[in-house]
């Protein structure tokens, strides 16, 4: 035990200038943020303290309750469909396919691009003058509609599609190697029982395959909660105020519309957004490390 | 390796600046600007040359206009200020204010400033007496650029002087297989537009009682629900793929004569130019409908406060030259847009630049941009409401009008 304790002291102190970072850099601007949304500063910080006026202000603001509820639809559609993709992908390379490396390349390739990138290409897809439409039409069916993109009512799924097109190699990966670690002797004995590969798959190697799974979710939240580039490229939150998302606004507002104040009130709702969404699981997952 | 000879550009670059500076006495004067575009930096070798040959010595601050008020105000907080920077009047009113910019009223006094600058400007850049910026450039935002080859093929001869006669023509456009109107669906140009509409309905006044005199109620108006009327109509003459396309693709469906029309800013022009186009056989131009009224905006370089003399100097030096006979015609002519001051020659300026510059010397004929009469937030929220407008097809004008008028209370 004391040889121990005297390791520790010395990490300790390897470690304490890691501390001081996190302190002054994360915890401090993190305070600095809430202690700012609390005032009314504009072009620059002022100390005027005006309670949570900028908080109604926020929830009274018609764009920031777009926003919420684009990050709404978004959120899940993106996570589940990237999820769902990146796996039935995954399942397709690991049936021993020819060239599986070549695929493998092929569908990461996307994640490498900026979402910039992506959002410019997809725009121009989408574009009904341009892309997937007039190709379409030119090919000889000439009343072929796809225009989401200039539909008020369906351009947020745009987003959708080219945020699944991005990042579903990422889950593919990750879930491939989940399924390389798989025993073999489980696919013996599940053969010799005569089960459907299907339900193998679904009863039995996707329980094994938890750890990937929350991973690649983490990971694609993290990107929904941050989105902000691929909405600037592709729609630049338009037509009108129809695909706007908080990030948006907090940039806008901290930014273009010179308000301090209430950017950084809506900072502070994304990261208790966050907050609400991970404690939860990591009770659960701590709940469940307590049982075992 | 490109890196690498990028470093060593720039090490060089320093030893000879910094021998130059052993070797004589010049001023250094730290410009922050975002000109950043091919034929403004052409143009502003104007300015670089004109400060090089008279004392000072020009450095290059060239920051995205994105981030440029935040850039000059944390140098200015942080105690490095610029000697000048590029920035709009809502910014230069919240920072003198709180005493951060230093006025150059000795120069303006010294240059008549008054006398020489559009007076609507002089009221907005000097509102309490003090001038805390130099007007470098202005430009006309309700620019009508049309293809002459368009409107041919349509068989028109003369653009109408109403709202009502461009509905007809358009629709004759429409007819002969072209788009009616050019427009980039991305909320500042929709703002663009509304502007140039709202300043056509009855001679700027409605435009000057809203947003300069700030008369609310001028809101609930005839005038103003008729723009309003006019603003939706005019989205029906543009095409499907107008929405979040960019000013300079938008501009070139002219240029190229598949659209007949366009709204746009002078800088508009910079792409018929660079196409080699001409403005009296190619296309056509005129200052918003029918040459009414100006709405004008503008750059402006505001002045940090600071105590140090040679700082001090510098940035009158800045003042003197931006706005000084010379620069000011060359700068116009190199850049193809009007100049600040009225008093010069407009002979040698392309004729689309005469007929702004002529309706910018008499005061009941101009109005700015919104950019100059409203705080950055009020604006950015009024922008939101204007490519709502614009883009929802089931808002009820009223409901606009209404919600409008809720922004400035």
């Amino acid at each position: 035990m004391p040889a121990r304790s005297r390791w520790f002291g010395i990490a300790d102190l390897a470690l304490t200038p890691t501390w001081v970072i996190v302190l002054i850099f994360y915890v401090g601007t993190l305070a600095w943020t809430v202690q700012l949304s609390l005032t009314n500063s504009r072009l620059l910080p002022t100390g005027t303290f005006v309670g949570l006026e900028q908080y109604v202000t926020l929830f009274s603001s018609q764009r920031w309750l777009v926003s919420l509820v684009n990050l709404a639809i978004f959120g899940p559609l993106f996570v589940g469909g990237c999820l769902l993709i990146g796996f039935l992908l995954a399942i397709m390379l690991d049936q021993k396919v020819r060239f599986e490396s070549g695929f493998r390349t092929l569908i990461l390739y996307p994640y490498s691009m900026s979402f910039i990138v992506t959002g410019l290409v997809w725009q121009w897809m989408f574009n009904p003058g341009l892309g997937i439409q007039e190709t379409v039409r030119s090919l000889g069916w000439e009343t072929f509609v796809f225009d989401w993109i200039v539909r008020r009512d369906m351009a947020i799924f745009t987003i959708v599609i080219a945020g699944i097109w991005h990042s579903s190699g990422l889950v593919m990966v990750l879930m491939l190697a989940g399924l390389r670690g798989v025993d073999a002797d489980i696919w013996k004995a599940s053969r010799i029982d005569g089960i459907p590969a299907w339900r193998t798959y679904i009863s039995i190697i996707l329980p094994q395959l938890v750890p990937m799974i929350s991973t690649a979710t983490i990971l694609l939240m993290l990107g929904v909660i941050k989105s902000y580039d691929l909405v600037i490229a592709l729609t630049g939150g338009g037509p009108g105020i129809s695909t706007e998302v908080p990030a948006k606004f907090a940039m806008d507002y901290f930014f273009d519309r010179q308000n301090i104040g209430l950017g950084s009130a809506a900072s502070v709702v994304m990261l208790v957004g966050v907050l609400a969404i991970l404690a939860p699981w990591y009770f659960a997952r701590s709940l469940r490390r307590t049982r075992n | 390796m490109k890196q690498w000879r990028a470093t060593a550009a720039a090490v060089l670059a320093l030893i000879a600046s910094a021998s130059g500076a052993l070797g004589e006495d010049k001023v250094d004067v730290e410009v922050l600007h975002s000109w950043t575009s091919a034929s403004e930096s052409a143009a502003m070798r104007v300015l670089v040359d004109a400060i090089n040959s008279s004392g000072g010595k020009w450095v290059d601050a060239a920051v995205s206009a994105g981030t440029r008020e935040q850039a000059a105000t944390n140098r200015i907080v942080g105690g490095n200020p610029p000697t000048t920077f590029m920035t709009s009047f809502g910014t230069v009113k919240s920072l003198s204010g709180q005493h951060l910019l230093r006025n150059v009223d000795q120069v303006a006094e010294k240059e008549k400033w008054r006398d020489v600058l559009p007076a609507e400007i002089v009221k907005w850049n000097a509102g309490d007496g003090h001038f805390y910026a130099v007007q470098t450039t202005i430009q006309s935002l309700n620019m009508m650029y049309y293809s002459r080859e368009v409107l041919a093929k349509s068989g028109i001869k003369e653009i109408p002087t109403t709202w009502d006669g461009l509905f007809g023509m358009f629709d004759k456009v429409r007819a002969a297989g072209f788009i009616p109107l050019a427009q980039s669906g991305t909320p500042s140009f929709e703002l663009n537009l509304f502007g140039t509409v709202l300043a056509s309905v009855d001679g700027g006044k409605i435009y000057r009682q809203i947003l300069a005199e700030k008369k609310f109620d001028a809101v609930h108006s005839a005038e103003f629900a008729k723009a309003v009327t006019i603003f939706r109509r005019l989205k029906s003459y543009t095409d499907a793929g107008a929405e979040g396309r960019n000013w300079n693709d938008t501009t070139a469906l002219v240029v190229t004569n598949r659209a007949a029309m366009q709204f746009i800013g002078e800088y508009g022009r910079g792409e018929y130019v660079a196409a080699g186009k001409n403005s009296q056989t190619d296309y056509g131009c005129n200052v918003g409908l029918d040459n009414g009224v100006v709405v004008l905006g503008g750059d402006i370089f505001a002045f940090p406060e600071t105590k140090d003399p040679k700082a001090m100097a510098a940035q009158d030096l800045v003042a003197m030259t931006f706005l000084s006979k010379e620069v000011q015609t060359q700068f116009a002519v190199k850049r193809g847009s009007m100049p600040a001051r009225t008093d010069l020659d407009p002979s040698k300026f392309d004729p689309c630049v005469q007929v702004g510059y002529k309706l910018a010397k008499q005061p009941e004929n101009v109005v700015l941009s919104p950019y100059v009469y409203l705080d950055p937030q009020t604006l950015g929220e009024i922008r939101d409401l204007i490519t709502e407008l614009w883009s929802n097809d089931t808002l009820e004008p009223q409901d606009f009008i209404d919600e409008f008028a809720a922004k400035f209370e």
